[in-house]
């Protein structure tokens, strides 16, 4: 036992301070989305406790704490604890494989990544991901509340539904770099310099990769599960104090999980012209360090922006989504990608069929909403 | 062909018993005042639905039988809170068809701008509201810093942002000067842009237009068979407009167009108030430009009008003809007649039925709201839609539960 | 294997953390019961029936094609792993046939996607 402690000391160095961080991003995540809310809408937003607001989250955090944590007369108890704890914590085990920092250079006293060299890094992400909507399923389900159930009814649904389409993107990237380690993947795109970022050669992947990450996440356009306008609080309805808070904690952690993801595998992470592959200057890791984090805070901030831009979908157009139009397009990208390294040709091709299938996607669906509008009217027109 | 209510009797045959029954209101977030629908779901299918109304009861009606035709003003502010101005000026509007008066020319062209700007004040909360309905927040904010503007304005001219009581039979209660002129004339002015943003982030998006096109549609016959009024009849292409069939106020006088539509969806919903929008920003440059010097109220010998306060305190005759119009026993010469008088609100058709007894308190003041017709259909409306669409409809319709109840 | 000891240490850390909260929230927050507290909220009204009802058998086909397209992602993933590396992964000269297999493979997927669209799977309303 004793021995096991001392080989994981690293391991648990990382764990504290990356929980530490996750914890502390989530917080100021919220400050910042609510004061990018406000920039939007021209309000203030939060500037009460602290200088800008700066201590909201504290307070926040102290509020969750002391407050009344109620646990109704009618749920299933185990189930109903159970059940935000599943969230945080699977969102939160995602984050094991997730470099979060130049892996290979680090200070000596670092590491940024907690499990290391694991090759199966993206099927892990995969299988953590499904078992989040156990959280989001046994809240509903033991809330024995009907949004609550409405809510975890929606959203197993649709985490379910775009699992496939998230993994399918997944798969052209692994058939280029022939591996699923997230490291390696990385290492790859960084060697080749910046066209070997893999959004340039798979365009479509990334955007199917973004759309489906971002319903797993239940951010909005996709947050059907817990939208207030129609399901008060949906999953979440009867929950309260810490055990509200952990959902919250869970979904902000998505986000992050989500951003490091689409740096990494599409962006090239840490990559950039001040620090290269080859780059030994003295400090150079602080530098790819920074680079990461730009990307990451840039995706979060797009995710934040687009929450506060566009309506939420309805349920039948959210499966629509994921099945008619992000399942082909993918299953098709990974088809194309499989012809073009069959025959060696140049991963530009991917580019243009990507570009080709976008494209024809775009007129179908413009053809079918039009359809479909028709078919909408035309019964109701003739009822009396 | 017979009225027929959708069907809004519960579902409880043993073979349907997997339908689920479900209380949407009063206290949820997309009803926004305290409405309540019981739903009936299958999945997310919506089966049936039943509005249920009274939540918010509070009895205005027969306060307008104890209350005189002055005081019963801050009471008909209070039914739709949304645009409290427009319903002063209706109640008014009836009160004086009543008592046969004729207002003043510049009255009435203040009376017309105040009745625009609350058309405003309600299309950019109720568009706002759609959008937020459908997950979008930022319009809704957008919408409300020009509402704040419309607040400002219209507290500089009666002293109140919210339930401002500023009309008064035979004239308002104070006077605007040229400073409320030149307020009125800047918002008008920059109000275009604000628009286009909303149309920017609203209109041409694909999800807003999945979300409200052929949702929640009412034919042409239906809206007739319903009787709806307002943006709601003209969506579904009933060319009626009070302002335009029975020309009240001043808007014989400008040049505007009545907004229709033939979608009857939320989508032609939205347009038409979008639209409806510029129409008034139209007449509000007109008039603002053409208002009337003058007295803002009718004579004094009219025995209606209360007379300025110097005369009150300085002159007998001031005071006498004060004591005449407050004095529980005094007051106006009421007719003993009925009168029906309606005006266009920016919610649809808001009628005012005042039957008068000789004293200055109606007999019966009974209220024609739009909201509550336009709640009727809601059943016949969400029919085959899904549970997401209910707030889209609900949203579209624009109902107010003050005004509902009474 | 010992690439999985640190997510085994993280598991527990993670475990920890998660009870602490719970508990310390039990701990510290106040608590008062009333019977309406204790009520499931629906809009302010009495509930009508129960929320663990039967519901739309929708749900079920999604769980069902989510298997088959999951477990078939299971299938691909090793492969894309392995098709085109340039050393460990499948040997030259079975590459062609792999190649083969797979557009098979996919062409059976595809046409059981077709099926499950022309029945209507993804129809929601």
């Amino acid at each position: 036992m004793l021995d096991l402690l001392k080989s994981q000391l690293p391991t648990l160095i990382t764990i504290a301070i990356a929980l530490g961080a996750i914890l502390t991003t989530c917080a100021y995540l919220i400050y910042i989305e609510r004061k990018i809310s406000a920039f939007m809408q021209d309000r203030v937003g939060p500037n009460r406790v602290g200088p800008l607001g700066l201590l909201q989250p504290l307070a926040d955090g102290a509020k969750f704490l002391l407050k009344e944590d109620v646990i109704p007369g009618h749920v299933d108890k185990v189930l109903y604890l159970l059940a935000p704890c599943v969230a945080v914590f699977t969102a939160m085990l995602a984050f094991a494989v997730v470099p979060f920092g130049p892996v290979g250079d680090e200070p000596s006293w670092m590491r940024f990544i907690i499990a290391p060299d694991l090759d199966m890094g993206m099927v892990f992400i995969f299988a953590i991901g499904s078992l989040s909507v156990y959280g989001v399923v046994l809240g509903g389900w033991a809330s024995n509340n009907k949004y609550s159930a409405l809510g975890s009814l929606r959203a197993s649904a649709q985490v379910v539904s775009y699992e496939i389409p998230l993994g399918m993107s997944i798969l052209g990237v692994a058939l280029v770099s022939g591996t699923l380690n997230l490291e390696q993947i990385l290492a790859q795109q960084a060697k080749g310099g910046f066209l070997a970022w893999n959004v340039w050669t798979q365009p479509l992947a990334c955007l199917i990769f973004f759309t489906a990450s971002l319903a797993e996440a239940n951010r909005l356009p996709f947050d059907l599960s817990e939208c207030e306008q129609e399901l008060v609080g949906g999953f979440h309805t009867e929950y309260s104090a810490m055990k509200f808070a952990l959902f919250f904690l869970g979904e902000y952690t998505h986000m992050i999980t989500i951003a490091f993801l689409m740096s990494v595998l599409f962006f090239g992470g840490w990559h950039s012209p001040l620090a290269t592959a080859e780059s030994a200057y003295p400090g150079a890791w602080a530098v790819k360090l920074g680079v990461l984090f730009a990307k990451v805070l840039l995706v979060i901030l797009f995710i934040m922006v687009i929450r506060w831009t566009i309506p939420r979908f309805r349920f039948d157009q959210l499966m629509g989504l994921a099945w008619k139009v992000l399942i082909p397009l993918a299953l098709g990208n990974v088809i194309a990608l499989m012809v073009i390294r069959q025959f060696g040709l140049s991963l530009w091709w991917s580019t243009v069929a990507s570009a080709v299938m976008f494209c024809i996607a775009g007129a179908i669906s413009t053809n079918a909403s039009r359809a479909a509008l028709e078919r909408a009217r035309s019964p109701l027109a003739t009822a009396g | 062909m017979p009225l027929t209510l959708a069907d809004s009797s519960p579902v409880d045959s043993p073979d349907r018993e997997y339908l689920w029954t479900l209380n949407f209101g009063p206290q949820h977030p997309a009803t926004h005042t305290t409405l309540r629908l019981v739903l009936t779901l299958d999945g997310e299918n919506v089966v049936s639905a039943v509005p249920h109304i009274g939540y918010l009861h509070s009895g205005f009606e027969k306060l307008g039988e104890h209350l005189d035709f002055n005081q019963y003003v801050t009471i008909v502010d209070r039914m739709n809170y949304i645009s409290p101005l427009a319903n002063e000026i209706s109640w008014h509007h009836a009160v004086e068809t009543l008592l046969g008066i004729e207002l003043t020319p510049r009255c009435i062209y203040i009376r017309t701008i105040c009745a625009e700007l609350m058309r405003l004040h309600d299309h950019l909360l109720n568009v706002g509201t759609t959008a937020l309905d459908l997950g979008a927040f930022t319009a809704f904010l957008y919408a409300f810093t020009q509402r704040e503007k419309i607040y400002d304005i219209v507290e500089y001219a009666s002293g109140q942002r919210f339930h401002t009581s500023y009309t008064r039979v035979g004239g308002v209660l104070f006077d605007v000067n040229n400073d409320w002129v030149n307020k009125v004339r800047s918002f008008v002015n920059a109000f275009g842009e604000t628009h286009a943003e909303i149309h920017k982030l609203l209109t041409r998006n694909r999800i807003f237009m999945d979300r409200t096109k052929g949702i929640g549609v009412l034919t042409k016959e239906d809206a007739i068979r319903f009787s709806a009024t307002g943006p709601l009849a003209r969506a579904s292409g009933v060319v009626r407009d009070l302002r335009k069939d029975e020309p009240y106020l001043a808007y014989r006088d400008f040049d505007f167009k009545v907004v229709c539509s033939q979608g009857g969806d939320c989508y032609a919903r939205y347009l038409v108030r979008m639209q409806e929008m510029l129409e008034s920003v139209k007449i509000l440059q007109q008039a603002i430009e053409n208002i009337p010097a003058g007295p803002i109220n009718i004579a004094l010998e009219t025995d209606v009008v209360l007379p300025a306060k110097p005369a009150v305190y300085r002159s007998i005759e001031g005071l006498i003809q004060h004591f005449e119009v407050i004095m529980p026993n005094r007051g106006f010469p009421v007719p003993h007649d009925e009168v029906y008088a309606a005006t266009e609100s920016p919610n649809g058709e808001l009628g005012y039925y005042i039957v008068g007894d000789g004293t200055p308190r109606a007999y019966r003041a009974r209220t024609r709201p739009p909201s509550y017709i336009h709640f009727a259909m809601f059943p016949h409306m969400v029919k085959g839609h899904q549970l997401s669409d209910v707030v889209a409809i609900l949203g579209s319709l624009n109902i107010i539960a003050a005004e509902l109840d009474r | 294997m010992s690439s999985f000891a640190p997510i085994l240490v993280y598991i527990l850390v993670l475990l920890g953390f998660v009870a602490t909260n719970l508990i310390l929230t039990h701990v510290i927050g106040p608590r008062r019961k009333t019977a309406v507290k204790d009520m499931p909220y629906e809009s302010g009204m009495d509930p009508v029936g129960d929320a663990r009802q039967p519901f739309d058998v929708k749900f079920y086909l999604v769980a069902i094609l989510f298997l088959v397209f999951d477990v078939e992602l299971l299938f691909l993933y090793p492969w894309a792993t392995a098709a085109y590396v340039d050393s460990g992964g499948v040997p030259a000269e079975l590459k062609n046939l792999m190649f083969a297999v797979m557009l098979v493979f996919m062409g059976t997927l595809a046409i059981a996607y077709i099926y499950a669209w022309k029945h209507g799977v993804f129809k929601w309303r």
